[in-house]
């Protein structure tokens, strides 16, 4: 190709101008539109996949759940977890509007795990603080977002322009005006006049160089190549904390995230090469990274992510999430070596690093609206620095900074001429390369620059080391010159080098320049390996300066809106200090621009076929009537596709389209549709329910379920339906129908159930009964918050499928063998049931019907049921069974026939249910209960001794329990010392 | 500077007889833009060696021709 003159940029005009089209970006956009301004968002990939969300997102890390968490729990947490250097208010904003958001998204459609109440299922993953809420269905959050982007009265508004690359932001008297950009497909030069720019690019992704050596096997999406870092550096915006990386414990080679989060509600956790659990630390943070990476190197390494000892179908259910969600090709990397989570657990590594806002604190500095410190410019999702501010606080600050770019607007006049120096060195930016059709070609040049940023800038740092990576940047400044590209393809890849150079300098700098250790293995200096509050408990903030030289500056932390003692008092007091610059170096030189190019042209294609034709509609959102045909296709193929453009449009009617295909002749179409009605139930009206429960009846078994499924997220369902269904030959549909009873808190209905046949079905009757119970509290603890160390602990239910809380789904939609089973919660996160309490039945002729849950009195009239069909359950000839049976105990007021048995179970051979055992005794009495503990706290199983723990937390303020406590708080477990510990420091009055 | 033409293993595949002339869904998808379609048999293919595994290639190919592998390296 051949470079178009600068002149002939292709001139777009807007509002608001958002740069990337990911998690923070399409928010920033929505709310600019709904705010009245006209948005134009350009994309490099394709808005329905692309950013950190491509392929969808298994959970919200931070969530605060009212009733389940504290904003200012969170924002402490926080400011811990980052050593104390937190503008904490950006955090508070995460901290106070992320449950909107949560409602914002679920009105869109999105789903987050809920309990068979309908309440947030909020787990505990950390040993402080239960943020964490499970998307059970997070592969369509993408699909989702594009659906809203693209409603008429939306699209009258914002622009999508994909395959646009920026590069610039354009200036004009110290205010964005602006970008340059260019596609990447035709190779155009475009330029962009906006009243405001929203810069959502994403991490740095492409800075280290992963150990595999493939330039794009990175942690992050490889097309964020900190393209917004060095937007922002070059139109003089402050960035922060650079120095603190983003390094993850991710699964070793695959390079993505093994999902401890996800694995861990299952009962899978990290270990040593010896099968110990070593992470003492409590919150995500650099030192935890960095006792991962000192226990991978120590004679005790590696690291595993331990899944081997779970039951058959816990780990069909974690494959259900962890292979279609985030990283969906996990499963194809683990078969590709023949491993399998039944035999192996899963080996990690610490990854390369890079430069992330959203899980560490490298970003562009932002107020708490988002804006940087250029007038016009914002910053928004892991770009910016917000610490710790992952998925939600993207969609927080994207949605802040939306709404305040266009609330700016109609004060700001719109741009008319676009400073044309900076736009000439753009265009030279993005075209050089064709200049050098036999320069070194972008892979090479970009290894080399990467492999660099391996050697002497990934920690543990040392000052000399970070001196020789700046020489070869410098050096290197000469490479990018010379590169060399032949097509609009090479010159984005080119472009990106560019970028991934500047955040490889300032990263450099930045870490030289901070002469502490801080934040774990985010900033280890080698050579300086104290934190240093006093010169260091401040903001290290960076800028282009008028020289366009790197200048540093220090800048004190602001007070805190929530105390943390330990740094408080430590603040510094005064205003920004300056810092020296560690090294001068000369401007970048700038070239003139080589003469412009004719544009491309694509070759004609033949007449499309049915699906092609389809396909071709989908961007036009078709009605209904208008898929009629394709819906009712001879070929099946396109009766699937028919459906699938269905969930991405979502016209009226929908519902009642799909339900009719639950009747297709054929399995594709047919399971097709239940998945989308399961991925569309937040949206669904529930009246649908009704005419769905003719399909209980269907032949087949996954309509079956999903239908059950369906009525009892739609609350639609008679109790008689879940009843009628216990009796199914297929087990997948006798465990939806155990959940719709739990739902209904029919524990008359479920306890027959006690005696199916399939060992899944009476774990999941054992662990309702726990549920309902636990939901009405015979015992008056109340259901939220019941424990100092929260006996809702994610752990709970590590026993077996017990725990497979987020497996109902996938488990019947692929046909897997049903795991289908609620969170086992002894105590409860399983909030009140005041919400559902006030959903309106739908059939309220029906006899049994799901109405508000019952009353207290129903259940505790129902107890005697429940006790005789858990007592049962626990001598069952299958050990997750028993250990189910046991742990339900711990919901209800037990005999001392109760308490003998669980003496009795925590002599059992499988450690599941000498588990279970334990966690079941917190119900009786402690008198009785502490003495069985003390032995279980001197199990050989670490989740025996971890389950003692967590049931004498509670008493931990009586004396006999705290002395069996003090047995343990130098136990080889982490967890089991951690809580043990933090049940000591807390003691709960008698 | 020398120019060589070097032989790569590459992460996504397409089966041709499966792959419908005119539909470019796996094109538009990739992140990376690493799919095309071929001048010559109008079927993609993959132009460039850029690949994160994610899959929504594969994942959103109404005939099932698209397999994505993991990249050599990581293999």
């Amino acid at each position: 190709m051949i470079a178009p003159d600068p002149s002939d940029a292709h001139r777009l005009d807007c509002d608001v101008l958002v740069v990337g089209g990911g998690t923070a970006g399409t928010m920033a956009a929505l709310t600019a539109a709904e705010k009245g301004a006209s948005v134009l968002l350009l994309e490099k990939a394709h808005v329905r996949h692309s950013g950190a969300l491509a392929m969808g997102m298994d959970g919200v890390n931070n969530a605060v759940v009212p009733g389940k968490a504290d904003p200012e729990d969170y924002v402490a947490e926080i400011t811990r977890a980052n050593d104390g250097v937190v503008d904490q208010r950006t955090v508070h904003q995460t901290a106070t509007r992320g449950f909107a958001m949560v409602q914002r998204l679920e009105r869109y459609g999105v789903k987050f795990e809920k309990d068979e109440y309908g309440e947030y299922d909020v787990r505990r993953v950390h040993r402080s603080g239960s943020y964490v809420l499970p998307m059970p269905e997070g592969k369509d959050v993408k699909k989702v977002l594009y659906r809203q982007l693209r409603r008429r009265e939306v699209r009258e508004r914002v622009r999508i322009e994909n395959r646009f690359m920026p590069v610039r932001v354009l200036t004009e008297g110290g205010r964005a005006v602006g970008a340059a950009a260019f596609d990447t497909r035709s190779g155009d030069f475009v330029t962009v006049g906006a009243k405001a720019v929203v810069l959502a690019t994403g991490a740095c992704g492409r800075l280290g160089l992963p150990a595999s050596g493939y330039l794009y096997g990175t942690y992050e999406n490889p097309t964020n190549a900190g393209d917004g870092y060095a937007m922002a550096y070059h139109a003089g915006a402050e960035l922060s904390g650079i120095e603190c990386f983003q390094i993850n414990p991710l699964i070793k080679d695959y390079n993505g995230p093994a999902c401890a989060y996800v694995a861990n509600p299952f009962g899978g956790y990290q270990v040593n090469g010896r099968g110990e659990r070593f992470v003492d630390s409590d919150y995500w943070s650099g030192q935890m990274i960095a006792e991962v990476a000192r226990e991978t190197a120590s004679e005790r390494g590696p690291v595993y992510l331990k899944v081997s000892h779970l039951p058959e179908e816990t780990i069909g259910a974690l494959e259900g999430i962890l292979h279609t969600t985030e990283r969906p090709t996990r499963g194809t990397f683990h078969a590709g070596r023949g491993h399998d989570y039944r035999t192996h657990d899963v080996e990690m590594h610490v990854s390369e690093i890079g430069l992330c806002g959203g899980h560490s604190a490298s970003g562009v500095w932002v107020d708490d609206n988002g804006a940087t410190s250029v007038p016009g410019l914002y910053a928004a999702g892991d770009l910016a620095c917000v610490p710790h501010n992952y998925m939600l606080g993207a969609f927080v600050f994207g949605d802040l900074a939306g709404a305040h770019a266009a609330g700016s607007a109609p004060h700001v006049p719109a741009p008319e001429a676009l400073p044309e120096e900076q736009v000439r060195a753009a265009h030279e930016l993005i075209y050089r390369p064709l200049r050098n059709p036999d320069g070194p070609p972008q892979p090479q040049v970009e290894y080399k620059l990467r492999r660099f940023v391996n050697d002497y800038v990934a920690p543990p740092k040392t000052g000399s080391r970070l001196r020789i990576a700046l020489e070869h940047f410098e050096r290197m400044r000469d490479d990018l010159a010379a590169m060399g590209a032949g097509t609009p393809h090479e010159l984005m890849r080119a472009a990106e080098v560019s970028f991934i150079r500047d955040c490889a300098e300032m990263a450099a700098r930045a870490s030289l320049t901070r002469t502490e250790s801080r934040w774990g293995l985010y900033h280890e200096r080698t050579d300086l390996p104290e934190r240093d509050d006093e010169q260091w408990l401040y903001h290290l903030n960076l800028y282009r300066d008028g020289d366009g030289e790197m200048a540093f500056v220090k800048r004190p932390v602001a007070p805190y809106l929530v105390p943390v003692p330990e740094f408080e008092a430590r603040l510094p007091a005064g205003g920004p200090v300056p810092v020296e610059p560690d090294e001068a170096r000369a401007p970048v030189p700038r070239e003139p621009a080589p003469p412009p190019a004719a544009p491309d042209e694509r070759p004609e294609r033949e007449a499309p076929p049915r699906v092609v034709e389809l396909l071709a509609q989908a961007e036009d959102l078709p009605s209904v009537a208008e898929l009629g045909p394709y819906l009712h296709d001879p070929d099946p193929t396109v009766r699937t596709t028919a459906v699938s453009v269905l969930t991405e449009s979502v016209p009226p009617g929908t519902g009642e389209a799909l339900a009719e295909v639950l009747t297709d002749a054929d399995p594709r179409p047919r399971r097709a549709a239940v998945a989308a009605l399961r991925e569309l139930v937040e949206v669904l009206d529930p009246e649908l329910g009704r005419g769905l429960r003719a399909h209980v009846e269907s032949p087949d078994a996954v309509v079956r379920a999903g239908t059950l499924d369906l009525l009892r997220a739609l609350r639609a369902g008679p109790a008689e339906v879940f009843t009628e269904a216990l009796h199914d030959a297929d087990p997948r549909v006798r465990i939806e129908a155990v959940r719709g009873l739990v739902s209904l808190d029919r524990t008359d209905h479920l306890a027959p159930a006690a005696g199916d046949r399939s060992r899944e079905v009476r774990v999941a009757v054992a662990e309702g009964l726990g549920t309902i119970a636990a939901g009405t509290a015979t015992t008056g603890t109340p259901r939220v918050g019941a424990g100092p160390v929260g006996l809702t602990t994610a752990d709970g239910g590590s026993a077996g499928p017990a725990t497979a809380g987020t497996a109902p789904k996938a488990s019947a939609d692929r046909g897997a063998p049903g795991t289908d089973t609620t969170g086992f919660d002894p105590a409860g996160t399983a909030a009140s049931g005041a919400a559902s309490a006030s959903t309106t039945p739908a059939d309220p002729g029906a006899t049994g019907h799901a109405a508000p849950r019952s009353s207290r009195a129903t259940h505790v009239s129902q107890a005697p049921q429940a006790l005789r069909a858990l007592r049962a359950l626990r001598v069952d000839p299958d050990p997750l069974v028993r250990a189910a049976a046991l742990a339900a105990f711990a919901s209800y007021d037990q005999g001392p026939e109760d308490v003998r048995a669980a003496g009795e179970a925590l002599s059992d051979s499988a450690w599941q249910v000498r588990k279970g055992a334990a966690r079941g005794l917190v119900g009786a009495s402690p008198e009785e209960a502490v003495p069985l503990l003390e032995r279980a706290a001197g199990d050989v199983h670490q989740d025996v001794r971890k389950a003692a723990v967590l049931s004498l937390a509670p008493w931990s303020g009586r004396p006999e329990a705290a002395a069996v406590l003090r047995t343990v708080v130098d136990d080889p477990d982490a967890d089991v010392r951690a809580h043990a510990r933090h049940a000591l420091d807390h003691p709960v009055p008698v | 500077m020398a120019s060589v033409h070097q032989r790569a293993d590459v992460p996504v595949t397409i089966d041709e007889s499966l792959c419908i002339d005119g539909c470019t869904l796996c094109v538009e998808m990739c992140p990376l833009d690493s799919l095309s379609i071929h001048p010559e048999t109008n079927k993609a293919y993959m132009h460039v060696d850029e690949c994160w595994y994610c899959g929504p290639c594969a994942a959103r190919c109404p005939t099932g021709a698209v397999t994505v592998n993991m990249p050599y390296l990581l293999r």
